[in-house]
């Protein structure tokens, strides 16, 4: 008698322990908050709580999320990186050429992509390192540079007619799921595995942190530094080359400011501008957060010319929900 | 009854969270008096100046001065009221000159209306800040910038600022923890100046010799409560400890008379232009080999030379016997040198990691299993040194941050020692640690010694290279001018060799002067 009666207390309060604990992660915020978004536009819309509806956003930001796996790293160093929306339509052309005009089977073409990201990246990355520039400097200027090759190589026209294999990967479904989710899905879980239990997640987060201690440490901060703007650089590379299998097209103009949202969802995600802080989970809710409210300014028949705004306002809400945050810790 | 103290503050109390930082303190303070503050950290120093500074609101309590309730809700409203806190880490905006920050509060507009619309005359505060550093006998030009200042004459002009704002109480947070021993005694002239025109002055150190040399009574604290306010003159070093820890603590350094074994480093000829000059010397297994010198000698440069964070131009460093090139701090490490920097929170620690992560970090690549870390062994490392180290509380999870500055420290040479070096280098290994936690310290480091590594130890205070270490090296502008055993060691000495290089200098300069006349 006495065991049934206290048994149930015991595992409510074993459930109670562990939703504290899960409250007091810094992602529960966001996660509540996409959660009542979500809810709330279940109740005021017929068309957003449909399997069409909610797939579609994840399959139309898992690209901005991917690149923002990358932008997590290099903002949990204390660096920042402007160029991920040019890397984005600069892989995208070298893979929409590579199908296109160097008859390349798709696999190839598509790691020849992602490789041409990590060219940029690598070069971001020694600019800063090696030839100590500012990381906002440095990548803004690649910014240029690298939206200036794409414009210049194509002449501003597009690169389309692409294999029926490439455009696949972007539009199909395997099951209920859009591929580029999965694509998603097993990116975030392998940086997220990465950033726990590889020592180099550990010394990301130590750069960050204090880059003086690290370097007192013995750390390899250079070559740490360098590799996340490779990372940035291949994660953003492959994100393009979704937009251009999902679109069916390579434009020179792809992905352009993208990479505010890109940064924003990280933000928002609880990843900090100043280092040190954030999650790969965070960086994700973050981007589906934008997603949904794009999808819900749509839904509740804003025009577009407004969405930017709400967009706007909603980085500024989020980030001081994570400076209350921190002040009550 | 008329009450004529300058200062009272009764039955302040303040919560962070769940620590009362301050339990029902009272705080009492006469025009022209020293008063020294004195406690562990953690006892709430920090917290009482801050609320008299304006910076925290107090949970209870009140203020009152010359007899008067006073508010004090802002640092404007403390500054109102003539009360100015220098900070350790100072107040001052580095890219402006020292005029603009001694009258930052009051930019010394001009006469009429271009004074109105906000026109500064600069001629003016020039001169009046000529005048307050004549007072606080700075050498320094008022359109200096401040970054080019040393730390000596940032304080000075910090000084110069709390006079300009007509202060009655100024408030010195650990101002001697930076400065050079003459340095110190210059600044102690300054305070007395303070005292005769009538000024009341806090001064918080960790120095008791300091506290005894300056102050004329002594408010303690402990765990947030106030434990008593004494007459200087009326008590003992031993009855001041007992009051700050709760207890008898051995103040005695424990050194250990070892025999230290074959030569572990040896560094020959070490130059870095304009900064080092020939620096030879060996260390061996099991030593305590002592670096003394005033500030600015050279010390620290030096040992950064050795651990490979700064490159040195020639010279060459053996380790057991062997030579060795480093060229970064990762060669210093691989060849098994430990550093901790004088600076533990600005580059010993990575403060918003946890205390395991700060430990493991040294050695993180070597418990990985292809690169992923094996977490259980890092735990129970980790978990080892936390007990070998007595770190408090022995919270893993916790934040650097979250730490005591004694145990911050013992969690840089948790990390150190987790390398299992050959040679560790402790660059004020104490500095900002309190009394208790800096006996651990010291015990800490004659048993590394036992344990056969090699110390280098840089310590700006005498009595704690004096007396851990085996032998003595005495540096100054940057070369070694002298050895002395541990017997030969005394204070007088030491200091006699440390400053009469320059004496020297300045004597060879006159030669060369007038060879030239």
């Amino acid at each position: 008698m006495i065991k049934e009666q206290t048994k149930p207390g015991g595992i409510l309060a074993q459930i109670l322990a562990v939703a504290r604990v899960a409250l007091r992660r810094p992602e529960a915020g966001i996660l509540s908050v996409l959660l009542l978004l979500c809810l709330f536009l279940s109740i005021t819309t017929r068309t957003f709580l449909t399997s069409d509806n909610l797939f579609n956003i994840a399959r139309n930001y898992s690209d901005i999320a991917i690149s923002a796996l990358g932008i997590t790293m290099v903002l949990i160093t204390g660096g920042i990186d402007l160029s991920v929306g040019s890397i984005m339509a600069f892989a995208g052309l070298i893979c929409a050429l590579g199908l296109t005009n160097w008859y390349l089977p798709v696999v190839p073409a598509i790691l020849l992509g992602v490789l041409a990201g990590g060219v940029i990246g690598l070069i971001n990355g020694l600019l800063i390192q090696r030839l100590h520039l500012a990381p906002f400097i440095a990548t803004l200027g690649m910014l240029g540079v690298t939206r200036g090759i794409v414009v210049g190589t194509t002449n501003g026209q597009i690169v389309h007619n692409f294999p029926d294999a490439f455009t696949l990967i972007g539009q199909g479904y395997i099951g209920p799921v859009p591929i580029p989710v999965i694509f998603l899905v097993v990116m975030a879980i392998v940086i997220g595995l990465f950033l726990t239990y590889h020592h180099w997640g550990t010394y990301i987060y130590a750069i960050g942190g204090n880059e003086t201690s690290a370097l007192l440490t013995g750390l390899p901060v250079g070559s740490v530094k360098v590799f996340v703007y490779i990372m940035s650089g291949m994660l953003s590379g492959l994100a393009g080359i979704l937009v251009v299998s999902r679109l069916g097209v390579s434009a020179p103009t792809q992905a352009n400011g993208y990479e505010l949202n890109v940064i924003a969802s990280a933000v928002i995600g609880g990843v900090s501008l100043n280092g040190g802080r954030g999650t790969v989970f965070g960086a994700v809710l973050g981007a589906l957060i934008i997603g949904v409210l794009y999808n819900a300014l749509v839904q509740l028949n804003v025009p577009t010319y407004w969405q930017q705004a709400f967009i706007g306002g909603i980085i500024i809400l989020a980030a001081l929900i994570d400076i209350y945050r921190q002040r009550r810790s | 009854m008329v009450s004529t103290a300058l200062l009272e503050m009764k039955g302040i109390s303040k919560r962070f969270g769940g620590i009362q930082a301050l339990d029902d303190v009272d705080f009492y303070l006469n025009a022209g008096e020293v008063m020294a503050l004195a406690g562990e950290n953690g006892a709430g120093k920090s917290t009482l100046i801050k609320i008299l500074a304006g910076a925290y609101p107090r949970d209870a309590g009140e203020i009152w001065m010359n007899g008067r309730p006073v508010e004090i809700h802002s640092p404007r409203d403390a500054q109102r009221l003539g009360i100015t806190v220098i900070y350790q880490e100072f107040n001052l905006t580095p890219n402006q000159t020292v005029a603009e920050n001694v009258y930052l509060h009051d930019p010394q507009r001009r006469p009429g209306l271009m004074g109105r619309l906000g026109i500064v005359d600069h001629r003016a505060r020039r001169d009046a800040t000529q005048v307050l550093l004549d007072q606080v006998g700075s050498m320094v030009n008022p359109e200096e910038r401040v970054s080019n200042l040393s730390v000596a004459h940032q304080q000075l002009t910090e000084i110069a600022k709390a006079l300009a704002q007509d202060a009655r109480i100024i408030v010195m947070d650990e101002p001697t923890s930076a400065l050079p021993d003459e340095e110190v005694n210059r600044l102690f002239d300054i305070i007395r100046q303070l005292k005769q025109r009538g000024i009341a002055v806090v001064f918080v150190s960790h120095r008791l010799e300091e506290t005894r040399q300056i102050a004329d009574r002594v408010t303690v604290l402990r765990d947030g409560q106030l434990v008593g306010q004494e007459v200087v003159a009326q008590i003992t070093n031993e009855q001041l400890i007992k009051m700050m820890v709760g207890r008898m603590v051995d103040t005695l350094f424990p050194k250990t008379e070892t025999q230290p074994g074959e030569t572990v480093l040896e560094v020959k000829g070490l130059t870095r232009k304009g900064v080092l000059h020939n620096i030879n010397f060996t260390l061996r297994h099991g030593e305590i080999l002592g670096f003394a010198g005033l500030v600015g000698a050279g010390r620290t440069e030096m040992s950064r030379c050795i651990f490979g964070a700064d490159h040195y131009d020639s010279g060459s460093i053996l380790l057991n016997g062997r030579p060795v090139i480093i060229h970064s701090a990762q060669d210093g490490v691989k060849a098994g040198i430990g550093y901790v920097p004088e600076d533990r929170k600005q580059q010993g620690l990575i403060l918003m990691m946890s205390v395991r992560d700060n430990i493991a970090l040294s050695i993180l690549h070597q418990l990985t299993w292809n690169g992923f870390v094996k977490w259980h062994s890092v735990n129970s490392l980790v978990e080892n040194y936390v007990q070998r180290l007595q770190v408090r509380p022995p919270q893993v999870s916790l934040k650097a941050e979250q730490m005591s500055g004694g145990n911050q420290q013992k969690v840089v040479l948790a990390k150190w020692l987790a390398l299992r070096p050959k040679v560790l280098i402790l660059d004020e290994p104490t500095r900002g640690v309190d009394v208790g936690a800096k006996a651990e310290v010291h015990i800490l480091i004659d048993k590394l010694a036992q344990e056969g590594i090699g110390i280098i130890l840089i310590s700006s205070e005498l009595p704690e290279v004096l007396n851990m270490s085996d032998r003595i090296l005495v540096m100054a502008e940057g070369e070694i001018v002298g050895a002395l055993s541990r017997q030969e060691a005394t204070q007088e000495r030491v200091l006699e060799l440390a400053s009469v290089k320059s004496m020297k200098r300045s004597e060879m300069a006159g030669k060369e002067n007038r060879r030239q006349i």
